[in-house]
Formats: C-alpha cells, structure tokens, sequence
C-alpha cells in the first residue's frame, strides 16, 4: 500500500489513550466459574465445537460397538434389542448431535471473525442455542445407559415409532429430543444469516465476501426451510403417540408415507446442509495451501446456490422403494443427477487451484486430497442408488450404508478434520504435530476405506443393514470382518488426533500471527474484542492484496478503534455493499440464556417421562430466562450517534429494516410458515387418500364461524397497527397497552369462534386422520394464540414501565410482524379447511 | 443507505425459481393426476390431460430459462468491465437451471403418462 493510501486509513494516530482499556474492559470474558455466563462467539464456538466433538467420539463408540457385534456371524456380544438401539443412536448422534452442530459451532466460532464483526448479532441467541444443544443433547444420549434410547432407526419411520409396535418410551425421547434440538439448529442459522448479511467489515460486499461465509448463508437459508418439515413431522408423530391423532395410521385414513415426505424433505437437503459447509471450508483452506486465488471463484458461489436450490428436490430419492408413482420418481431420479453438476463445479475448480498453486503437502493438504478422493467415489455411487432399477437391488442393504458413510465422512468429517488442522492454531497459536498428522491420515484414511469399501460388496451380495448378527454360511464373513478391523483402524486415528489436539491446546500461548499466509481476515490479530479495529475491505483476498492491514488493524487505524459507549458494540453495515448504517450495542454476558437453555430442555425431558407437574416448571423457568434477558435489551442507547472513524459517525441502533432484530424475526416467521406449509401438507396428503372428503362421520364447520374469526383476526391487526403508529406519532404511549389489550381480546375471540365452529361440527382427532390433521392445524393456531398472549403481555409491561418509546421500539416492531402473521396464518388455515374439500368434489 | 437488496437476490436466482416452480408444479401434477384419489374424485382435470399440461409447463419454464440465458449472455459479453457477481450469478444460475429443467423433461418424454 503506497504511503498515501495508507494516510487515508479510516482512524488517524494517535490513539486516544485508555481507548484500547476500555475496549479491553467492555469485552473481558469471566473467569472461573462465570466463564458459563459468557455469550462471546470465541467462548461459545469454543465450547460448541468441544461439545459437538465429543458427540462425535460418543457416536463413534457406538460405531465401534456395532462392528464388534458384526465382525463374526452369530455373535451375542449384543442382544438384538440392543443393538436396536445402538444403530438408532449411533445415526441420530452423528446427524443431530454431531454433524450439524459441528459446522454451526465452526461458523459461529470463526465467522466473526472472517467477517471483521466483533460478535454476531444476537450472542446470547447462540448461547442459548448452544446450552439447550447441550444440555439436551448430553441427556438424550444418557437414554441409551436406562435401556430407554430409541430403536427405530435414525430416520423413524412409522408404523413401527407407533404407538403400537413401539409402546415404550424410546420413541418419544426421539421426537421430543431432536425436535428440540432443532430448534436450536434454527436458532443458529438465523444468527449465521443475519451476521453474515449485516455484520460484515466495510467494502466487504458480497462479491468480496469469503467463499465459505457463502456456504454458510446457503445453508442458513436451507436450514430455515428444511428443518420446519422434521419439526412438524415429530409433532404430528408425538401427537399421534400421545393422543392418538392418527396421522399415520393407515386403518383410520392415516398414511406412513407422509412422514417419510416430511422426514427426507428435512432429511436430503440436511446431507447438503452438512457438506456445503465443508465445501465453503475446503473453499477457504485450498487457496491458502496452494498459495493461489480459487479459480473459478464466482462460480463456485452460483454453484453453492444451485446446490441449495436442487437439494431440495432430492427428498423421495430415499423412497424409491416405498410404491411412489413411476414418474414421480423419474423426476426425482433426474433431480439427483442434475445435483451432481455444481457439485462437480466445485470438485473441479478445487483441482483447477491445487494445480495451478504450489501445493504443500502438510496436516490440512493431507484431510482435503482424502476428502477429494473419498466424496468423489461416494457421489459417483449416490448417482448409482439415484438409478431407479439399481436402487430397488441395493436398498436397504450394505451398499447404502457404504454409499452414506463415503459421503458424510468423505464430504464432511475429512474437511472438518482437515480444519481443525488448519484453524486450531487460532486458539492459542501452536500447530498441531505434522509427523502426528500423518499417522493420523495413514489410520483414518485407510481404515476408512478398509471399513467401508467392502460394505458395497456385502451390499451387492444381499447383507440388509440394520441386522444384528447373520449366518455363517452366507460369504459374508471375511467382508464384515475386514469392515471391523478398518472401523476400528480409523478409531485409532481419531484417538491419536484427540491425544495431539489435548497435547497442543495445553501448550502455553503464542502469537498467533498468520501461519499458513492465508488471505482472510480471521489470521488478524485478535483478542477477546475480536480486531482492535474494524477492517476496511478492497478485495476478495484481503491479506494478500493488503499486506500492511494486520499492522493497521492492530493499531487502530481502521474502524471502531475502541468502545464509544463502553458497551459491547459492532458496525452494521448493509447486505450488499457493505456500506457501515449503525454501530450495534451487542448484549454482554449472562447467565440467563443458560437457565433458559435448561429450563427448555427440563421441559421436553421431563414432559417425555411424563413427569408433568415438573416439566412445566422448568417451561415457567425457561420462559421466565428469556423474558429477564430480553428486558435488559431494546433500550435507548446512551447516545444519539458514535464516531467510528475520523471522519465517518453513524447512528447507535436502528429500527426496522436496518435493524438486525427485524431481520431476525422475519426469518423466524419464515420457519413458522414453513412449519405451517408442513402442516397444510399433511392435511392436503391425508385428503387426498379419501375417496370422499370430509371422510364419513366427520364435517366442515359452518362457513360462519371462520368468517367471523377471520374478521377479528383482520380487527386485531388492524388495532395493533393503530397501537404501533401511536408510538410513530409520539402521542399515545399512554394508549398503547389498552390497544395491544384490545388486539389481544380480537385474537382470542377469532380463536374462540374457531374452536366452536370444529366444535359443532363434531370434529374428534381420535377418530380418522383427516379429524387429526384439522385439529393439528387447529392446535397451530391455538399455539400462536398462546404465544401472542404471552407476547403482547410482555410488551405492555414495557410500554408501562416506560421501555417502549420511539428510540427503543424493536418489541413493538418485532411482535407487530409476528402478530400480523398470526392473523395471516389463521385466514390460510382456515382457508385451505375449507377449499381442498371442495377440489375434492 | 437505501441499497436494494431483494431485488438483486431475485435476479441472481430467478432462473433457479423457474427451474423450482416447474419441478414442483410438474411434480404436485402428477401426484394430483396419478394418485389413487384421481381415479374417484372429481379434480381439475382428467388423467389424459397430464402429458398436454406437463408439456405446456415445460414449454413455459423451457423458454423463461431460455429467455434469462439470451439475456444474461448479451449482458457478459456486453459489459464493458468485469459484470461482477450478479452478473456471472445470474449467467450462472439460467445455465444450471435450464439444465435442470431440461433433466426434468426426459422422464416426462421417456415415460409419457402416470
């Protein structure tokens, strides 16, 4: 950078002193004990990360356990009831515990910092998130020691997760389990989007952003349409399991098919929800090893997106076998090749750099030639089981299970390991060991394969999966014992990995520098702050292009050198151009989103071992967490405006469209709708099965009742739009309450008059599927209603103690768009009720 | 301040929309049309309308992504310096999508009815 250029950096020197102090104090992270209460992203990815690896090794000894039990025919090391449940928690592990909260907790960890923010949006969101994950997760896997873990099989499929072939409670521990669990994925991913959008270091537009920031916006924004399905899903199956709704039960209308519709529709796009952001990794990792930009980088981008986009097509891909028509599965058939194009996109232009690059072999080179090799094979037979005909032969057999296992440890673990090689040293600036890196690739890469690759040839020899033992003269023997002696192969390279990575991290610290000479802005100093100041951005390879940023940076010459307000803060910049709109107060560290976390996951717990009375109050304790920590936030900031540069002074907070909490909770009802559509869905599928619709014995209700709850939802709207402009105009604090109050009596009514319409026409759940699945939307409605209550109550004890003004008027904002929602929602329940009937003649 | 940002994410990813709206049209169609309730209730249409409105979809999504291809090329090979993200995005994504719609097509020629 020429000296002139460098005189026109954002902030001059000197610093002002005590400037880097009070930074410094603002953004200390406890000790001791207290150190749970922190909310920052390095604290919370670090334990995200630990936890998520842990999960991990858990799953893997179960993995283990199952090759034990495999590696000789008629073995009794497990009893057939325990293996059961073994493989159901070894892949529900793997997928819900490990492999999804292992790239948000990455994300969450490193994305601040490659963005130039100094926190994500919303911390204690993924304090939260990463608590109830936590928490909850530690105590489903405890399941497994009280013989109480599921045995259905990861992706449980009915009728056998009924109630009648699964009475136990097995089952439910799944559906409640992961279903919250998955709240916590969501919550995550809307903190990954609105970060990634609103929190990026200016001039970093989107053209500039890192590659694997792009990943993660991809899966932030599949995550928030795919996992609703699983969400509904597991409460239509609960319901059925607790009530005796029968959604599925297909001697009362219902159908086992609709939730394999619902399941894979979450369950095809989760795999790309895992491998893209190991594909966003490698992305990251291959220019800096290569010593060379990422040919063809823009594509790269479109392909990530188009990824996103085909994935979703992909869902009965998995239900080839299940009586689909033949068209419609051809045209899924297609689906999952045409997917295979912008993957190949990105295989390609990785080649394209390593060869183009000086490539050096080392610990991260050696984990992404193995993912290379490992992905390409397992997607070479994905497009093999994608074949209508083959599919049929080797469904539920061996060679599934392979093709699986080469894609998830291919496509994700090998990048994941491949990163922690190449990350780790951020943590406390030592390497992990390259001779040791290589014993550990020799034994995962070749156990891998070992483990693995004879499961095609078991497969293709006729061994279903899911067996607990086999005969001895079926000539599977050698194959399955070969498969344990690889299983076990591989688990002694993690091992090693585990016993290097403790050795290192225990290692006293060291300048972290930038040790790979890697482009992006994560190898810039950092602290607990993140960067002293806030990078300006020219390029897409800002290290390299910049080569003096990490010295400006450090010396706070660029911007938001220190704390204004003596809070926790960070820039907002807009989504595209990365244009700074308006320094953000981040919330500090708490305890409340950890009590909120466990009263969350009390509740579901203890609700699943019917331990009522006590699961709601720990439902009392997590709503009460989140209330006390929701009411130290939205407050008028200190200040009008802060000066962030010499010559650039923003606003403090924003309403609105530039404020991330609005971002946020139009994400959320997206989630909600989508939950919603699911809802419909199933509605619209059970419907369809009739031969006459409403079946016998059930009915619609009188037009008149939904007419008028449409009309109250339509005048609480309307009174809570009043309520919002009274604020606008600054003249009706004191009204505001009785108008949100007024709001709330339209909404019960609506919901009243509802009810008594179902109620009149005789609706009984119990009866037929079709009656479940009007009551479940029914019961959607009603949950809203509840949370509206709770919503607009919240709201006026703001507005009375004086907290809602229009400086601080994000709840007002925030609830008046989940409010209009909810009407809208109501009028489209109602709606497809009463039309889809009528289609049906 | 007042930077559009949907605008900008529709044009990069229209060609993908079409290319979902199609697949997810063609495949509900099918589903309505083939399923067992088809055979009883009254729907819409006939089962023998189904290859007539399968085709007239795939015509209508055939020629919108062909439209945003001719478009995005002309915008490449017009621009005078680098068309920047969007511009390769939007390039980008009518391929990718006209390739998948095209996909999509072949069973619907191969197998012709339910």
């Amino acid at each position: 950078m020429t000296p002139a250029a460098s005189d026109a950096l954002p902030s001059s020197l000197p610093r002002p002193a005590g400037e880097l102090e009070r930074l410094q104090s603002a953004w200390q992270t406890p000790a001791g004990w207290r150190f749970f209460s922190s909310v920052n992203n390095t604290s919370i990815g670090l334990l995200y990360i630990g936890t998520a690896l842990l999960f991990f090794l858990l799953a893997g000894i179960l993995g283990l356990l199952m090759r034990a039990q495999l590696a000789v025919p008629e073995n009794t090391l497990l009893a057939a009831a325990t293996y059961n449940q073994v493989f159901t928690m070894h892949g529900t592990v793997m997928m819900f515990l490990f492999a999804i909260p292992i790239v948000e907790a990455i994300a969450v960890y490193l994305l601040p910092n490659m963005l130039g923010a100094r926190d994500l949006p919303f911390p204690r969101l993924s304090a939260y998130a990463f608590w109830a994950y936590a928490i909850g997760g530690l105590a489903f896997f405890c399941t497994l020691f009280a013989g109480l873990a599921p045995d259905g099989g990861w992706f449980m499929y009915p009728p056998l997760t009924g109630k009648e072939y699964s009475p136990g409670l097995n089952a439910d521990f799944w559906l409640l389990g992961i279903g919250f669990i998955e709240i916590s994925a969501i919550a995550g991913a809307i903190e990954l989007i609105v970060g990634i959008l609103l929190t990026r270091a200016p001039g970093m537009t989107l053209g500039r952003m890192p590659v694997y920031a792009w990943a993660m916006l991809v899966v932030g924004v599949m995550i928030v349409f795919a996992f609703p399905a699983i969400i509904a899903g597991t409460a239509l199956l609960e319901l059925e399991r607790a009530y005796d709704w029968p959604f599925f039960i297909a001697e009362r209308g219902g159908d086992p098919i609709l939730w394999q519709h619902l399941f894979w529709f979450f369950g095809h796009p989760e795999v790309y929800i895992i491998f893209l952001p190991a594909a966003g990794m490698v992305s990251t990792m291959i220019p800096t090893l290569a010593g060379t930009p990422l040919v063809g980088r823009r594509q790269i981008v479109v392909a990530l997106v188009a990824v996103g986009f085909f994935s979703f097509a992909l869902w009965t891909h998995h239900m080839f076998t299940a009586g689909l028509g033949v068209l419609e599965m051809s045209l899924v058939s297609a689906a999952s090749m045409a997917v295979a194009v912008p993957t190949a996109i990105q295989v390609f232009a990785w080649i394209a750099t390593l060869w183009r690059g000086q490539v050096r072999i080392i610990g991260p080179t050696l984990f992404l030639l193995g993912f290379m090799f490992i992905f390409v094979f397992g997607g070479l037979t994905g497009v093999m089981v994608a074949v209508l005909p083959f599919n049929w032969q080797v469904h539920d057999t061996y060679f599934v299970v392979a093709h699986l296992h080469y894609v998830l440890i291919g496509g994700m673990v090998f990048p994941v390991f491949a990163a922690l090689y190449y990350w780790i040293p951020l943590i406390n600036g030592n390497r992990l060991s390259e001779p040791v890196a290589r014993w550990v690739f020799a034994l995962m890469f070749g156990g891998f394969n070992l483990a693995f690759f004879p499961m095609h040839i078991t497969g293709l020899l006729g061994m279903p999966r899911r067996v607990y033992t086999y005969a001895a003269d079926l000539g599977w023997n050698g194959l399955n014992l070969a498969s344990t002696a690889g299983a076990f192969m591989f688990a002694a390279g993690v091992l090693l990995f585990v016993v290097d990575a403790v050795r290192t991290l225990r290692q006293a610290g060291k300048q972290v520098g930038n040790p790979w000479h890697a482009a992006t802005l994560e190898w810039l100093p950092s602290e607990h702050y993140g960067n002293r100041s806030i990078a300006h951005v020219a390029s897409m390879e800002p290290l390299w292009d910049q080569p003096q940023l990490a010295a400006e940076v450090e010396a706070g010459r660029h911007y938001l050198p220190g704390s204004v307000t003596g809070k926790r803060e960070t820039i907002v910049t807009s989504p595209v151009a990365a244009t700074p709109r308006c320094v953000l107060i981040l919330p500090t560290d708490s305890w409340w989103p950890l009590i909120a976390a466990a009263g969350t996951a009390g509740f579901f717990l203890l609700l699943t071992i019917k331990m009522t009375l006590a699961a709601w109050a720990c439902g009392v304790i997590a709503v009460t967490g989140i209330v006390a920590w929701l009411w130290q936030g939205d407050r008028p900031a200190p200040m009008a405006a802060a000066k962030v540069s010499d010559t650039l002074t923003l606003p403090i907070g924003a309403a609105g469209a530039a404020s991330p909490s609005w971002w946020a909770t139009i994400i959320m009802l997206v989630v909600d709708a989508t939950i919603f559509a699911s809802f419909v869905f199933a509605y619209i599928h059970i419907s369809m099965r009739l031969t006459v619709c409403p079946p016998p014995n059930a009915a619609l209700a009188d037009p008149l009742w939904p007419g008028l709850s449409a009309a109250l939802l339509l005048a609480g709207s309307a009174l809570f739009a009043v309520a919002r402009r009274s604020i606008d105009i600054g003249t009706g604090k004191p009204l505001l309450p009785w108008l949100v109050l007024a709001a709330l009596a339209c909404m019960g009514a609506s919901f009243a008059c509802d009810f008594n319409g179902h109620r009149l026409a005789g609706l009984a759940p119990t009866s037929d599927a079709w009656s479940a699945t009007v009551a479940a939307l029914l019961a959607y409605q009603g949950l809203h209603m509840a949370g509206m209550l709770l919503a607009a109550l919240y709201l006026c004890a703001r507005a009375w103690r004086g907290h809602v003004t229009r400086a601080s008027r994000a709840t007002l904002d925030n609830t008046a768009l989940m409010w209009h929602y909810t009407t809208l929602q109501g009028m489209c329940a109602s709606l497809a009720i009463h039309v889809v009937p009528k289609l049906m003649g | 301040m007042g930077e559009r940002f949907f605008r900008p994410l529709l044009y990069g990813t229209l060609p993908l929309l079409i290319w979902a709206a199609h697949f997810f049209a063609a495949y509900v169609l099918v589903a309505a049309q083939c399923g067992a309730a088809a055979a009883t209730a009254t729907l819409p249409s006939p089962r023998g309308a189904l290859p007539a409105m399968l085709a007239t979809l795939s015509v209508l999504a055939l020629g919108a992504c062909a439209l945003l291809l001719w478009r995005a090329s002309g915008k490449l090979r017009g621009a005078g310096r680098d068309p920047g993200l969007l511009g390769w995005a939007h390039a980008g994504s009518a391929v990718l999508a006209m390739l998948g719609v095209v996909w999509t097509c072949v069973p619907m020629l191969v197998i012709g009815g339910c």
